[in-house]
């Protein structure tokens, strides 16, 4: 009897310890400010208002707050990665985790067509006006790992819609008045699928230096035969590789369920250490190759793609001092990174602009304002929309 | 604000227990009333005015008809008085959209009457409200001379707004005069711990199944895939509504009252009739004695009782949602029971036991997809492709998908769908006093297992949409 007794009271008090220990740990530690797994800001204590308290904005608020806040939450969301992998689960987080280390996101099966005509609009749209005054247009649309990785899934995962998507992208965009060379269909044409594979990482969504080096070889080939401001350089390379953790960005939101050493962090650079000779500048101010690219090798020990190929900055400016032509304007998303000064290298001038962090100036008023001989675009096919093709305004 | 919420289970509960439990005995229906008010005010803050005004008027109608008692005539009017005043209420909250929608459609006029968002618990507050000065006028009940106490009733926090309908008879000693022990307060907690875990861990699973299946075109589902999104959508709505009652329940036991069950294992009848003694039991009795047994019931004649069946369950339909597709899913089932009381039962009967079990799945499912669609043109469509009538595939790469990844679920969807569980219980187990206290003991680690893995799916995920919340 008394042992019943004593058992009953046992889930009485473990049930109020939980609810009462976490809601005092919930008041007395401190609040978080960002997640570094989902990549985003964390919800902060709203100020309650008589109006926002009336119309529920409050409440709503006060949830999230208490939800992003919540005692222990990377531990909580871990477990339910574990719950969800015990339980069989196809994508954990919308992702696909193979026993060999390849993330695969999971595919999507929604095509809206308005954002692609929208970007393809406002592309050719900027290709006509940039042309006019006089600037070499390149568009390389480069391999995305969704659309060019190939390794073994379950038969019953749908292929998605990134293939009809990027197609009817590209015959979308008018090449009348710029260049468009598809870097994926060169891809397919020189490489066998192993090599194709071997050109990314496992664990995050980019090309590692085996593909941007691949990437670079095959624009530079189209721009010796095509572009009368690009100069060939001979140059001598060497891959260096670190023996670091690498956090893949697929990787991070499955809480670095696959092995941190799965994925070699390279870097293929000159051997004469050309590029630390370039005249570099970020958003205007003064900097250096070293600063800008692998700039976390040394210091961290865990290093992400950027880290080591440079981050999304706004405005990088190169002046190459062993070259008197050339001045070329690189619009790039992050697969641009790692080939940035590669592609310097052949040119006097390179203004290089990440459009997503461009908020102070449009890309039409830049090519106004600056007397460029050659345009490039360097997207992956997988960002064809968005705020990448918002050349007239700046983007919210 | 909702159980399965972690502000609810983490900040509102705690707190409200403790001042609960250190209060006098006199503040204790204080603290509750306030409690309640707040829990209501979380949701939706402006309307906790109209609620209040419910209070007050449904108090004042009790105390009218008992100041009348013996007038006949002044009791009747006034409880008519009282019972318009309620749909009232109700109607222009719930129902004026959809009337001035069919008006407008008929007539041709541009009517409306603006944003009108649904008041959370509408249904579930004002039928309780009802049901006091219906309990009253027929003497059923006393009259509630404690404002205080009738505003507890209707706004008692646990069964708020997703029921059980909680009739004031059933409840009114229990309000002036409870209490809680060891006991009660355990049995209490493992209430609620296995409501929260049926909403959280299962209904919400069944949930993105059903949703997934039900935006996507219906002439375009394989036919495996129809049949995954409705039987998701069976288990779902059962495991939610059933979940949330349960934790009604246990809440309710936590601070000393009764309420009376609202399910009992639905999905093992054998027919239409059954299934309705077994689902939202609350809800059916109610209608059962406050329209049903009005009307005349069964005492006058075939045809009678049949246009007695009819009204009241298409009222049924009604209640869950101002739209032609309840209307119908409720007449559905009205002419199901007719069926069955009219000669369709006793041929049931003799039918082999699962195949009476296969009829009530295949009419309740068949009902649900009425009752998940948006408009009939998509039932028609999504029962033509459970059917193979679309042309469609038997399977595709989502229905494989779906069983893939979500067959531990169904399987425990199903399993517990039924009274498995209590019918391991009831085998007798030889087994030493030790053995018996360790398995009691283990069975609290189970529960906050359970209890833990909830705040795991809670953590994660922002989806936690109750369906029975806007009713």
């Amino acid at each position: 009897m008394i042992i019943r007794k004593i058992n009953k009271l046992s889930l009485i008090i473990l049930f109020l310890f939980f609810i009462f220990s976490t809601g005092l740990y919930f008041i007395f530690s401190p609040d978080l400010d960002e997640s570094h797994v989902e990549y985003r800001t964390l919800a902060q204590q709203p100020d309650m208002t008589v109006d926002s308290f009336a119309n529920g904005e409050y409440i709503k608020d006060y949830e999230e707050y208490f939800t992003d806040q919540f005692p222990g939450r990377n531990i909580w969301l871990k477990l339910y990665l574990n719950l969800e992998k015990l339980t069989g689960k196809t994508f954990l987080n919308g992702y696909l985790v193979k026993e060999d280390g390849w993330i695969i996101p999971e595919p999507n099966d929604t095509f809206t067509k308005h954002p692609l005509n929208l970007a393809t609009s406002n592309l050719n749209e900027f290709a006509d006006f940039a042309s006019k005054t006089g600037a070499e247009i390149y568009f390389f649309l480069l391999p995305h790992k969704v659309n060019t990785v190939e390794v073994d899934t379950p038969s019953y995962i749908n292929k998605g819609v990134n293939e009809e998507k990027r197609n009817y992208f590209i015959s979308n965009v008018s090449k009348e008045n710029l260049k468009f060379v598809n870097l994926g269909d060169i891809f397919k044409e020189k490489f066998s699928q192993d090599e194709i594979n071997q050109m990314y990482f496992k664990t995050d969504h980019h090309w590692n230096i085996t593909g941007a080096f691949n990437g670079y070889k095959e624009i530079t080939n189209f721009l010796s035969d095509n572009s009368q401001y690009f100069t060939e350089v001979e140059n001598e390379y060497i891959t260096k590789c670190y023996n670091k953790n690498f956090e893949g960005s697929y990787n991070r939101q499955v809480y670095n369920i696959v092995d941190l050493k799965t994925d070699r962090i390279c870097e293929t650079l000159p051997k004469d250490n050309k590029f630390s000779e370039f005249k570099v500048s970020v958003n205007g101010n003064k900097s250096s190759f070293e600063e800008v690219y692998g700039s976390g090798i040394e210091t961290k020990s865990k290093l992400i793609y950027a880290d080591v190929f440079t981050f999304d900055l706004r405005k990088i400016n190169i002046t190459n001092p062993n070259l008197k032509k050339g001045n070329i304007l690189i619009v790039k998303d992050s697969y641009g990174s790692p080939i940035i000064f590669h592609l310097a290298q052949h040119y006097n001038k390179t203004t290089v602009v990440d459009l997503r962090h461009s908020k102070k100036q449009d890309l039409v008023t830049m090519v106004k304002e600056n007397e460029y001989d050659s345009i490039m675009f360097l997207y992956n096919d997988a960002a064809l929309q968005g705020d990448l093709y918002e050349f007239r305004k700046a983007p919210k | 604000m909702v159980f399965s919420n972690l502000v609810f289970l983490f900040a509102f509960l705690p707190v409200v227990l403790l001042l609960y439990y250190i209060a006098r005995v006199d503040l204790k229906n204080a603290v509750l009333l306030i409690a309640s008010l707040v829990f209501y005010a979380w949701g939706e803050p402006q309307y906790v005015f109209l609620m209040l005004f419910s209070i007050g008027m449904n108090y004042l109608f009790g105390l009218g008809v008992q100041k009348f008692s013996t007038n006949i005539l002044w009791k009747k009017t006034i409880l008519i008085i009282s019972i318009i005043s309620n749909l009232l209420v109700i109607g222009y909250f719930k129902y004026s959209s959809f009337v001035l929608d069919n008006l407008n459609a008929i007539l041709g006029t541009s009517w409306n009457v603006g944003e009108l968002p649904l008041p959370i618990g509408i249904s579930f507050f004002t039928f309780q409200a009802m049901s006091y000065v219906i309990d009253v006028y027929r003497n059923d009940a006393k009259v509630q001379k404690s404002l205080t106490s009738l505003a507890l009733y209707i706004t008692l926090f646990p069964q708020l707004v997703a029921g059980p309908i909680v009739r004031y008879n059933d409840v009114e000693e229990q309000i002036t005069r409870r209490s809680v022990d060891i006991n009660k307060f355990n049995d209490g907690i493992k209430r609620f711990i296995i409501g929260l875990s049926k909403k959280v861990l299962v209904a919400n699973g069944f949930a993105t199944i059903a949703d997934s299946v039900f935006t996507a075109p219906a002439n375009e589902l394989s036919v495996a895939t129809a049949w995954i999104g409705i039987i998701a959508y069976s288990l779902q709505i059962y495991y939610d509504f059933s979940g949330y009652s349960d934790m009604a329940i246990g809440l309710g036991k936590m601070f000393g009252f009764d309420f009376l069950e609202n399910f009992n294992y639905p999905y093992i009848s054998k027919n239409a009739s059954e299934f309705w003694r077994r689902w939202h039991i609350s809800l059916s009795t109610w209608f059962k004695d406050y329209l049903y047994i009005p009307l005349g019931g069964n005492r006058k004649g075939n045809l009678k009782t049949f246009r007695n069946i009819l009204i009241v369950w298409t009222a049924t339909g009604f209640w869950h949602g101002a739209s032609w597709s309840f209307m119908i899913w409720g007449f559905y089932f009205g002419i199901l029971i007719c069926l069955e009381r009219f000669g369709f039962l006793s041929f049931l009967n003799k039918l082999w036991t699962p195949l009476q079990h296969a009829y009530l799945i295949l009419v309740v499912m068949v009902g649900w997809v009425f009752f998940r669609a948006d408009n009939f043109s998509y039932s028609f469509e999504f029962l033509q492709s459970m059917f193979n009538l679309n042309q469609q595939a038997l399977f595709d790469n989502t229905s494989i998908l779906f069983l893939h990844d979500n067959i531990i679920l169904f399987i425990v969807g199903i399993l517990f769908s039924t009274p498995i569980l209590q019918k391991i219980k009831h085998i007798n187990i030889k087994s030493s006093k030790t053995f018996s206290s360790l398995s009691s003991f283990s069975s609290s680690v189970v529960y906050m297992i359970l209890m833990f893995a909830v705040v795991v799916y809670l953590v994660n995920s922002s989806y936690n949409p109750f369906i029975y919340f806007r009713f």
